[in-house]
């Protein structure tokens, strides 16, 4: 399975075996950097490295891109607790607990998913009749709405499982209110009521995160039906370090993972992850839980469909791992997301929508002149 | 315009770059402003940069060219005529974002006898002009761009590179000294007409592991109708504000970039400098504050 010395899957084996580095010549390490980059993995790598006691086989000249990407991830930690606080303090007035998702709930439970792991925007659950009161005093408190237009309101409020996003002005940091784990009119319908049975605290004082079945299936639901292909690799990671870490704290983690992705109706999903972060990053699973799943999983016809897409959006977007069909693999679970998203009678009037706005964006940006960078 | 894909490694300043490009400006661009940088296949690669068409029916009307670094496109497309500039953009966008090991600073800075000296400026100040005509009167150049300072030591480091001039001061240097090396003028680029000229000799034969103490920061302010051509002490405080303004990573090295600043104002005097545009005596202020 793993080649090892292969240097173009360079990336996947450090996050296998990371061990092997101490065969490695610097060619392997020059392709772990590009893949790193590709991948916005580095730091991440980075704390692999350290855990195991492996920095000092790094190549001298090539250590400061570590080095780096660690200053940037201890800034970003930095700023994403500031932000917290800063969101805990909006809302204690009218004692709206928020439900930290994702990055930001990886940060607050302190847990492996959160090392090396920059993302852009906060996200957070708040209980639906609660929605309009936070919107509210978010906005009274230094927060602005970032709506484009009509269209784009009536998209969020109606269809999606979040507000339209709200940013810090002070910060510039982007913030989602969710009140589901899906959009209102998906195929995937989730009881938003089961969430809040099994809320607990953070690690981090007065913050609250789903539980960890939770956790991870909301991370593998945004994985495994979203549309942002170029970060796929890093969220399997994250899946990864997910499922290694519950299993090892809870002995019967996967038997309450299994049983609450029954009951939330996304067997399917976690069938998916279970196959793909054993495929690709050699995930223990134990084999009575995958064949616990297994009837979930699609027909066998529709399988190696599903493979042959994922095994190359789910892979480091890097030209060493991807072919021909990268793109067009690329289109088709764009497709497939928004059929999940969904139901064709608004799905195709808002794709037409969207691809007008897109036309006519692109008309207005060739009159006016682009910034090329902001720093440049 | 575009020949067969070609991958060449070579050297950017004190980074490696491995270039895949089928565009011949960009092939032209590197042989004539980067000579004897070519490196071996065996030297290790800190960025892997691509400059390639964009695909689609719009290359058979107006062929653009994209800048991608390992996969990510940072910027959006240009015409396919800037494609030498976009290359010289997206390896100072490689620098200013994941160069932390260094306190990056939007100025040009030169160095003479050990001596640095820091240009920071607002575009029109007139920084790229004056660091252009001192690197033709015996400076170094480091960079005309981004300031390198080691945030262990508070020292500069250099990354010499083509030095970028726009618009009227292309002609201004091109008559200031003749036979210099320049890459033909690419005009109505984002920032107006845009050619980059040949560093000298020295600066790209110094050895890149040779830091440099910083012995003044100076603000070069161009004012046609300046009646004085002076250069006057300005405060280390408002000093250490503006290059914090100035600095890409400030905000990301925190107590860090602190410090880092503290220890080159502890050291290095600051200055406020008007002229007229005449060069001559510019240099001759620039020299002064030493």
């Amino acid at each position: 399975m793993i080649r090892k010395l292969d240097h173009s899957e360079a990336i996947k084996q450090l996050l296998i075996c990371p061990w092997l580095v101490s065969t490695w010549s610097e060619k392997h390490w020059e392709s772990l950097i590009s893949q790193c980059y590709a991948t916005s993995l580095m730091a991440r790598v980075n704390w692999v490295l350290k855990k195991n006691n492996l920095t000092h086989h790094i190549p001298q000249t090539l250590a400061w891109h570590f080095a780096a990407a660690n200053k940037a991830y201890d800034a970003h930690l930095h700023d994403v607790n500031r932000e917290i606080d800063c969101i805990n303090k909006a809302l204690a007035p009218i004692d709206i607990k928020p439900v930290y998702l994702k990055g930001a709930a990886y940060i607050v439970t302190e847990e492996n998913a959160s090392h090396g792991r920059i993302f852009s925007d906060i996200d957070i659950y708040v209980p639906k009749n609660k929605i309009n009161a936070c919107e509210q005093i978010l906005l009274w408190s230094g927060w602005v709405g970032s709506n484009k237009d009509d269209y784009d309101e009536k998209y969020y409020r109606e269809w999606m499982h979040e507000i339209p996003p709200l940013i810090n002005i002070e910060t510039g940091a982007t913030l989602d209110i969710h009140h589901n784990l899906s959009p209102v009119i998906s195929r995937i319908k989730i009881n938003a009521n089961i969430l809040e049975k099994q809320i607990e605290p953070g690690k981090k004082a007065n913050t609250y995160v789903l539980s960890p079945e939770d956790r991870l299936l909301h991370s593998a639901i945004h994985l495994l039906t979203g549309e942002e292909f170029y970060k796929s690799f890093r969220d399997l990671t994250d899946l990864d370090f997910m499922l290694r870490e519950y299993s090892n704290k809870d002995k019967e983690f996967w038997e309450k993972l299994i049983s609450r992705a029954r009951e939330m109706g996304v067997g399917r999903v976690l069938y998916y992850c279970f196959r793909y972060c054993s495929r690709i990053l050699h995930t223990p699973i134990p084999a009575s839980s995958f064949a616990a799943i297994k009837e979930s999983g699609p027909h066998r016809l529709l399988l190696p469909i599903m493979d042959s897409l994922f095994y190359r959006t789910l892979n480091p977007s890097h030209t060493s791992f991807k072919d021909n069909l990268y793109g067009v693999s690329c289109f088709c679970l764009f497709l497939r997301s928004h059929w999940l998203k969904m139901p064709l009678k608004i799905l195709i009037p808002h794709l037409l929508k969207k691809a007008l706005i897109t036309l006519e964006n692109d008309k207005e940006a060739k009159d006016e002149t682009t910034p090329l960078s902001n720093n440049q | 315009m575009l020949r067969k894909s070609k991958k060449i490694n070579f050297r950017a300043g004190r980074f490696n770059i491995n270039l895949t490009t089928c565009v011949s400006s960009v092939l032209k661009g590197i042989d004539l402003l980067y000579p004897h940088s070519k490196i071996s296949q065996k030297e290790i690669i800190d960025f892997h940069i691509n400059i390639k068409p964009v695909p689609g029916i719009r290359h058979y009307i107006k062929p653009q060219v994209e800048f991608v670094f390992n996969s990510i496109i940072p910027f959006h497309p240009l015409p396919i005529d800037q494609a030498f500039p976009l290359l010289e953009w997206g390896l100072n966008w490689c620098v200013s974002t994941h160069c932390h090991q260094f306190l990056i600073i939007h100025a040009a800075i030169l160095e003479k006898n050990g001596s640095a000296i820091v240009m920071p400026g607002l575009p029109g100040s007139g920084k790229s002009t004056l660091c252009a005509a001192l690197s033709l009167r015996g400076w170094r150049i480091f960079s005309d761009e981004l300031t390198l300072i080691d945030t262990t030591t508070g020292l500069a480091y250099p990354n010499p590179r083509p030095v970028s001039l726009k618009n009227q001061s292309i002609d201004i240097i091109k008559s200031f000294e003749k036979n210099v090396v320049f890459s033909e003028t690419v005009h109505d680029t984002l920032k107006g007409s845009v050619a980059h000229m040949l560093p000298n000799k020295q600066s790209t034969n110094f050895y890149y592991e040779q830091s440099s103490e910083i012995k003044s920061v100076i603000f070069p302010k161009y004012d046609r109708e300046a009646t004085n051509n002076e250069v006057n002490p300005i405060s280390k405080g408002s000093t250490f504000l503006k290059l914090a303004e100035n600095s890409f990573n400030y905000e990301v090295l925190g107590k860090e970039g602190f410090t880092t600043l503290s220890k080159v104002l502890d050291n290095a005097k600051c200055y406020e400098m008007h002229y007229d545009g005449c060069l001559e005596k510019g240099i001759e202020l620039v020299e002064s504050t030493l």
